[in-house]
């Protein structure tokens, strides 16, 4: 896949703004709290990776940051505008969101579904134009998609209807990407193909949140990491201080063997689980 | 393209047969006034002002069936499903049962009751979903329609019950049709089918959003209950119209939306003409065969739809399910 003409709509600026912050942000659905007091940042040219086990909360603390469910208490903010304020067409020019599985009514071929993604510059009337097509063929060209753009979204394979999503995601032209587990259901070599296309997105000055279950991506592409506990309370910093031995064991409740390659760095695999029936 | 052919070879059968068939050359030379038989031109005048009452009930219906297919995400939803067609029958019967006959703004008394009474309802089912959550989702809109129609129809069949002379209007009212229906009924349900069209294509964006869910089509930048609560206003009042106009016609507004897509795919900006297009055709046809299959008897028209859009349906979901609807 090719990488290297992608362009960013905004320009890459030196000084670092803050696209997501997050500052004891509670989320859950109705009364039922599933992730308390979450602080986080994202800057752009930067990737967070949000780790913690299944059912944590990670689907639904990226969901009230981008205000599709409301925050049970705290603030949630894109480019430094409270999200409770936004109206949905100004918070979704500000972030895309690439959903875990995406589903569609009709027969929409996969370019429809990545139109889509223009509906937050046009709005409802305004006619679709040259810029528009470029831009959708900008992104389903990023993502390796345009040998199946015209065909039914939903007749693609599951790794084939993600990269639509992304490229939807992109086709919106926002300054923050958020992604919910994109790496699921890939091979390891779409892993990668992923992880370096989110790692030019930073590098061209965009800011990306993507949550992940995969230690050893965070450790290797992450500038931060939000770690979630099995309690919903959860840790923010650099890769090097979040993911270390005891913090893993305690919010995998699994015991890691650590590592170290010359070729790759440092990795962990998880050798055990602790207690043997859920929750100790 | 093709669809305006097929609408025009559509009005020129209108034209041509009847109690006097006419030959198509014979039916186009009158209507373009060049012919020289006055018979033929003033049958040919009844015949245009009776095909295109079918014809622009047969598009409001397709084009709003299209619409809520399009909100609800659901190719079994049609015109009727949040409710209109409960409600206009309700009207229309009670204002055959007292017998009312002061009309107004161009309706006729049932016109204007069956218009009042499809608003009316869409209201209620509205009020009914969302009530104090401001939301709109599907499926409580979909239920509150199911129950508020099943309480008209038991309400109809009791006024029907109590008073038995007004039976046999009332059950012809209430299978649709165009006998009777002149220029004035026309000009009073033209405007809002109209309105209803032109703001659904305003909309059709908007409908290709929604295809990918609420959540989705939130995060893309919309807001699906408002959308849902506005469009569907605007398209029940297109619906309520038609139905003052010609009764509640079934299956035009559930089959034309599906031959629309498969010709022209799932984009609601060419669906919705498309659908209005096919629609037009099929009521147009569907009224000449009313009229003229036990001539002099007149068939309800609706009667005739259901005959060919049922079967048509049920091969669709022999053939491949729920799928074939897609």
């Amino acid at each position: 896949m090719k990488q290297n003409y992608y362009k960013p709509a905004i320009s890459s600026t030196p000084a670092a703004t803050s696209l997501l912050e997050a500052e004891g942000l509670s989320a859950g659905y109705g009364p039922k709290l599933v992730v308390a007091d979450a602080s986080l940042q994202v800057q752009n040219g930067s990737i967070l990776v949000i780790l913690g086990p299944n059912g944590s909360g990670k689907t639904t603390l990226l969901k009230t940051c981008l205000g599709l469910i409301p925050a049970l208490g705290g603030i949630a903010m894109l480019s430094g505008r409270p999200v409770s304020g936004l109206k949905p067409g100004a918070r979704a020019r500000l972030a895309a969101w690439v959903p875990q599985l995406g589903n569609s009514a009709w027969s929409y071929t996969a370019r429809d579904i990545v139109s889509q993604g223009r509906y937050s510059i046009l709005g409802p009337i305004k006619p679709y134009c040259q810029t528009d097509r470029e831009a959708v063929n900008h992104a389903l060209l990023l993502m390796d998609s345009m040998d199946f753009a015209d065909r039914p979204y939903s007749s693609l394979s599951g790794g084939e209807a993600r990269r639509v999503l992304i490229a939807r995601a992109l086709a919106q032209e926002t300054p923050l990407l958020v992604l919910d587990e994109p790496a699921a259901h890939l091979d390891p070599g779409r892993q990668m193909e992923l992880m370096e296309i989110l790692k030019n997105l930073a590098a061209a000055g965009k800011g990306v949140a993507v949550s992940l279950h995969d230690v050893n991506l965070a450790k290797r592409f992450a500038d931060r990491v939000l770690l979630i506990n099995r309690d919903g309370s959860s840790v923010f910093g650099k890769p090097d201080s979040v993911l270390s031995q005891e913090r893993l064991e305690e919010a995998y409740d699994t015991s890691f063997v650590h590592g170290n390659h010359e070729a790759y760095g440092q990795f962990v695999l998880p050798l055990a689980r602790k207690s043997k029936r859920g929750r100790p | 393209m093709g669809l305006f052919i097929m609408l025009g070879l559509a009005f020129i059968s209108a034209l041509g047969f009847g109690a006097i068939r006419l030959s198509p050359a014979k039916a186009v030379a009158a209507l373009f006034g060049k012919g020289n038989d006055d018979v033929a031109a003033l049958i040919v005048d009844l015949r245009l002002l009776r095909a295109c009452l079918a014809a622009s009930t047969g598009a409001a219906l397709a084009a709003s069936g299209a619409v809520f297919q399009g909100l609800f995400r659901n190719p079994l939803a049609d015109p009727y499903v949040i409710g209109s067609s409960g409600g206009s029958a309700f009207g229309a019967v009670c204002a055959i049962a007292l017998g009312w006959s002061q009309g107004a703004l161009g309706f006729s008394a049932i016109g204007l009751a069956a218009f009042l009474g499809g608003m009316a309802a869409t209201v209620v089912v509205y009020i009914t979903a969302g009530f104090g959550r401001l939301k709109s989702d599907p499926a409580s809109l979909l239920l509150a329609g199911t129950a508020l129609s099943s309480l008209f129809s038991a309400l109809v069949s009791i006024i029907i019950a109590l008073k038995d002379k007004s039976l046999h209007q009332a059950w012809f009212w209430l299978l649709g049709g165009f006998s009777g229906r002149g220029y004035r009924e026309l000009s009073a349900s033209a405007p809002a089918m109209l309105i209803g069209f032109v703001l659904s294509m305003a909309s059709s964006r908007q409908l290709d959003l929604l295809a990918v869910g609420d959540e989705e089509a939130r995060s893309l930048g919309m807001r699906p209950d408002m959308v849902r609560m506005l469009v569907g206003s605007f398209t029940a009042l297109s619906v309520s119209a038609a139905v003052a106009l010609a009764g509640a016609i079934g299956f035009v507004g559930l089959v034309a939306p599906h031959l629309a897509r498969r010709l022209v795919g799932p984009k609601h900006l060419r669906l919705i003409p498309a659908s209005a297009l096919i629609g037009a055709s099929l009521l147009v046809l569907a009224d000449t065969l009313a009229r003229t299959a036990f001539a002099p008897v007149e068939l309800p028209v609706g009667a005739m739809t259901a005959l060919i859009g049922a079967p048509y349906f049920m091969y669709k979901i022999a053939r491949r399910g729920l799928e074939g609807l897609k």
